[in-house]
């Protein structure tokens, strides 16, 4: 499933992946949930670790990237493999999202 | 009385303000206003730039530390009041910015504890805490938006708070340092 708006695109349409690109700077955590709905269906029905690709995505604002952590902990709770694919020229996500893995040590994060 | 905190006190922020490089008033009407935080923190990003070397790096950092200063007085103002200020100062080895809102008591407690808590405690546990608690209370708001900046991209932020006579209403300003050495 793809879910595609003016300022970002949320695509889930491969098994175990996720790619993330553009622009997201919603109101509050809680307007992430449609949205973010894509991660947690493909988190639920994944049959390996579930990858989200972050690569292209330019901006996350704070009630983001804790709705990117609420996903991260339910994937701890339910066991459930997660990487996230990093680009290090995006300076907020190599100092924002590698501070996630103390949510969870055994998320993978690759920086590329 | 006025409370201030931070590195800050009242001659050093009116020395800021007479400088001030660009200034703006934004509405406030959280539904139909939102995505314009985004659009002016491009704007002023944009305009910062243009003397950077790193543009395209530079440009992300500013555009994202000006967003979540925006969002937060936004999200912060008193609901009967209609706008928030935001004002610029690039300087030759500092970019400042400071927004100016209108907050209940309550609201500029809140935020007179956060800056106290980073007087004593790791940013990044605060900041890991507040996620899950998010998580745990089902709450809101992240509260995670100034915390972020100051650990990510090692501003400084201090804070004036002038109460309004005869109501529980503040005029909430902060200032955000941001070092570029460039």
């Amino acid at each position: 499933m793809i879910i595609k708006t003016d300022d970002y695109i949320i695509d889930s349409s491969i098994l175990n992946e996720v790619s993330i690109s553009g622009s997201m700077r919603l109101p509050s955590p809680l307007s992430y949930d449609q949205p973010f709905s894509l991660i947690k269906k493909s988190l639920e029905n994944c049959t390996d670790t579930l990858t989200v690709n972050l690569t292209s995505l330019e901006y996350l604002n704070s009630s983001g990237i804790t709705s990117l952590a609420r996903i991260i902990i339910q994937a701890r709770k339910d066991n459930k493999d997660m990487k996230l694919i990093i680009n290090n020229s995006i300076p907020w996500q190599q100092k924002t999202l590698l501070s996630l893995k103390q949510l969870w040590e055994k998320l993978d994060i690759e920086s590329i | 009385m006025t409370t201030f905190l931070g590195n800050l006190d009242e001659s050093k922020l009116k020395k800021l303000k007479e400088k001030v490089s660009l200034s703006f008033k934004m509405p406030i009407d959280h539904s139909k206003d939102w995505e314009k935080c985004s659009l002016i923190s491009n704007f002023f990003a944009d305009y910062c730039v243009s003397s950077f070397y790193k543009k395209k790096e530079i440009k992300s950092i500013l555009s994202t530390i000006i967003n979540e200063l925006i969002e937060n007085a936004m999200k912060h103002s008193y609901q009967d009041q209609n706008e928030i200020n935001i004002f610029l100062k690039n300087c030759e080895k500092e970019i400042i910015f400071i927004t100016e809102n209108i907050a209940t008591n309550d609201t500029a407690n809140n935020l007179i504890h956060t800056l106290n808590q980073l007087q004593t405690k790791d940013i990044e546990s605060l900041i890991i805490n507040r996620m899950k608690n998010n998580l745990m209370y089902n709450q809101e708001q992240s509260e995670i938006g100034l915390l972020n900046i100051i650990h990510n991209f090692k501003t400084s932020i201090s804070a004036k708070i002038t109460p309004i006579d005869k109501t529980n209403l503040n005029i909430v300003e902060i200032i955000t340092r941001l070092e570029h050495g460039q």
